[in-house]
């Protein structure tokens, strides 16, 4: 055996480590995507029952009230966009919807929806809500 | 260049192995990101058909209850702005009660249609979309092609950046050290190129040092090696011109090694020699008491030097071999036998001999030379009668010496030379013997001088006859002189001096000094007439003094010097009287005591006379 061949083997033997390595970190990537994978028709009743949720819960204006739970306010903000994504989490889900507050500033405000006990499938019911909070949000992603 | 061992580089197998791995990153992260934007199209869909089925809902609804079927189309219409939705159905009760399109979904898109029923709140209908399966499809597919190929593009970028600044930063430093490691030798250790700051350059570096250290270091070892050649070779020479031969005994002090030299010397060959003892190849073994000091001192493992003992050469001598040695021990101390050098010193101890034979003879033939300087010497006894009491004292400091007394007559006159020749031993004596003949001459020659001056110039003439001393041609002989005479009427001495001085002691002690001049005789030839003073001396009953310069120049005392003249003259004080025995015997014992444990530099020679008092006795006895 020539010292050329030794070093190679050497060389391959941690390469080859290496891209199982690496198939393995992709495969953790991509395997929470496809069970992250919400049918479409439970992505629209998400969408429908946070929509109805935002509506019914708007003063005359349109403002969402919300209270801020470090200074103890009122802040008064107003839908601005949905997002289309949506997020479960255990039997829950989480959606988010971007606001204004007075001043214009875009603020995110996730609402954490689970499915309402004894209403058949396809009906939810939000829970709570996060008002510009999103490391609540990935800490609580993480642990799931 | 030479040629590096390595046959695959190293580059080309780690770039093999990193395009494999980055393509397939690739593909896995391409795959992603279509599974990803597949997700966000479904969720899109879904927030249309719940945005819609929340707001436009009830007022399709409504619209229904009122039985507006314009408004109802026309609110069906609107759902065509949602890109997701392809047909929709308004149902009461289970049963279609509008639809859009008119005719229902496209039939050819039944299969990829998904059907979402969406209650319109608490109104009891039901409005069902209908989503395109593939919706987004082939905006997913441009989306993960352009990323996919974006992704090989950088990929490839990063791939080519990163070889070419391995090459540049890691390979060439690293082929450039290979080079330089497989040119050095230890004699010339050759840099490595692009050596820089980084940690390979760190490693070009440390060996540049290892290098530039080696190269010192060979270069101070091989300046050493020379010095050591030299030394070795000096060594070689000096020990091989000191000595004949070198030798080795072993433990049992049979010899293991003799060099060549040795053989050649003594015709013997090695058999003869080499596991013999020393005593066995002696012809002399049987002076015991020698050869058991010789083998004491073997046995006690001590140094010997200049041991000797003959042997019998090849071809029939007898040879004197002069040996020294050494013991030599190991490292733990242990005896392990003689190393040492010897000299064939036959001819040298047959010099030696030769040299004893001539040295005896010589030392015959300058005693017999003596005996005839004792006889030509005056003695106390040929002065008494003119001189008085009279006290001599002739010291040579070898056999013969060049200090000497004549006495002798010009006509009725008697005379004195006192004189002190240059040198000593032989020599000085072969001197006295020509200004013996030269008085001998001047005294019966026809006109014979008037007064002791003359007998000085005479003299000097003589000698310079004697020794070819010319106007052209100077000497490094000669003689210091006194001569001294008695007046007729016995009232007075006459005395002219070169170089040595007359003292005379009266009664009372004085001591007066009459100075000779100051210059020898010989040595050089004058032009004019020697300036010698003549002195006449009444007796008066003093005692005088002569001596030559062996005494006040004799080295003693502390710290040593020479004597010198007051010391002489307080000599004379000492004897506190003028009488000549006293006087002389006074001087001698203060020259021992000078002396100490100097050695005699000179002959010594002291006159002292007292004219008056020996011919007041001689008158007695005459009367």
């Amino acid at each position: 055996m020539t010292a050329g061949s030794k070093s190679n083997k050497c060389v391959f033997k941690p390469m080859a480590w290496l891209c199982l390595f690496f198939i393995l970190l992709t495969g953790q990537l991509i395997s929470p995507a496809s069970a992250r994978d919400v049918p479409v028709e439970t992505a629209a009743r998400l969408q429908a029952t946070l929509s109805k949720f935002v509506s019914d819960a708007s003063a005359k204006d349109g403002s969402f009230v919300y209270l801020n739970r470090e200074t103890a306010q009122r802040v008064m903000l107003y839908p601005a966009g949905k997002h289309p994504m949506v997020i479960p989490f255990g039997e829950d889900y989480y959606l988010c919807v971007t606001m204004l507050d007075a001043q214009g500033n875009k603020l995110d405000v996730d609402f954490l929806l689970r499915p309402k006990s004894g209403a058949g499938e396809g009906i939810f019911l939000v829970v709570d809500t996060f008002v510009d909070n999103r490391n609540l949000l990935h800490r609580a992603l993480k642990r799931n | 260049m030479r040629k590096s061992p390595e046959r695959r580089g190293l580059i080309f197998s780690f770039l093999i192995v990193y395009l494999a791995i980055v393509f397939l990153l690739a593909g896995l992260v391409t795959v992603g990101f279509h599974l990803y934007r597949s997700q966000v199209s479904r969720s899109e869909a879904g927030l249309q058909v719940g945005i819609v089925a929340v707001e436009i809902g009830p007022l399709v609804v409504r619209a229904y209850q009122r039985q507006d079927s314009e408004a109802v189309k026309q609110l069906m219409r609107s759902f065509f702005a949602f890109p997701a939705i392809h047909c929709v159905h308004l149902f009461e009760g289970g049963k279609v009660v509008s639809s859009w399109p008119e005719r229902g979904c496209p039939e050819h898109m039944q299969a990829g249609i998904i059907k979402v029923p969406m209650p319109v709140e608490d109104t009891g209908f039901v409005i069902e979309f209908g989503l395109d399966n593939a919706y987004d499809k082939e905006q997913n597919w441009v989306s993960t092609r352009t990323f996919g190929v974006l992704s090989v593009f950088v990929i490839l970028l990063v791939a080519v950046t990163f070889t070419l600044l391995l090459i540049r930063l890691v390979m060439r430093p690293l082929m450039h050290l290979q080079q330089a490691m497989l040119i050095s030798t230890p004699d010339n250790p050759v840099d490595a190129k692009d050596v820089n700051a980084h940690q390979l350059g760190g490693a070009g570096l440390i060996y540049n040092q290892m290098a530039a250290t080696a190269r010192r270091y060979y270069s101070k070892m091989e300046k050493t090696q020379k010095q050591l050649r030299d030394s070795q070779a000096r060594f070689c020479d000096m020990a091989e011109i000191s000595t004949d031969w070198f030798y080795e005994l072993d433990r049992n002090f049979k010899l293991a090694y003799v060099s060549d030299q040795f053989f050649q010397l003594t015709g013997l060959n090695k058999k003869e020699v080499v596991g013999k003892t020393l005593a066995s190849l002696a012809l002399d073994q049987d002076e015991q008491g020698k050869w058991d000091d010789h083998q004491e001192k073997l046995m006690r493992n001590t140094e010997f030097r200049q041991f000797e003992f003959r042997i019998r050469t090849g071809d029939g001598r007898d040879c004197v071999a002069n040996i020294s040695g050494k013991p030599v021990f190991s490292d733990k101390g242990k005896f392990s036998g003689y190393r040492g050098t010897g000299r064939d010193v036959t001819q040298f101890r047959r010099n030696q001999e030769a040299l004893a034979e001539a040295n005896q003879n010589f030392g015959d033939s300058v005693a017999y030379a003596s005996h005839f300087q004792h006889r030509l010497l005056a003695k106390e006894q040929d002065l008494r009668p003119d001189f008085g009491k009279v006290r001599f004292i002739w010291q040579p400091r070898d056999l013969v010496g060049g200090d000497f007394l004549t006495y002798f007559s010009i006509g009725e006159t008697p005379y004195i030379a006192f004189y002190d020749c240059t040198g000593h031993g032989v020599p000085g004596g072969f001197m006295v013997m020509l200004v013996s003949a030269a008085i001998d001459r001047i005294r019966t020659q026809p006109t014979a001088p008037k007064n002791c001056s003359e007998i000085l110039q005479n003299i000097h003439d003589e000698i310079c006859d004697a020794l070819d001393i010319t106007p052209y041609q100077n000497a490094t002989d000669g003689l210091d002189c006194a001569i001294i005479c008695l007046s007729r009427d016995k009232k007075y001495i006459e005395y002219a001096g070169a170089n040595i001085d007359l003292l005379a002691v009266s009664k009372s002690g004085t001591l007066a000094r009459y100075p000779a001049m100051r210059q020898s005789l010989g040595y050089q030839y004058l032009d004019k007439a020697l300036a010698a003073e003549r002195h006449k001396i009444p007796l008066d009953g003093q005692c005088f003094v002569l001596a030559t310069d062996g005494i006040v120049t004799q080295i003693g005392g502390m710290p040593a010097r020479m004597m010198g003249s007051r010391y002489f003259e307080a000599l004379l004080r000492e004897a506190k009287s003028n009488d000549p025995k006293k006087l002389a015997n006074s001087l001698m014992r203060g020259l021992r005591r000078w002396q100490g444990s100097e050695e005699r530099r000179d002959d010594v020679m002291v006159l002292a006379f007292c004219p008056e008092e020996e011919l007041s006795d001689r008158n007695i006895d005459q009367a």
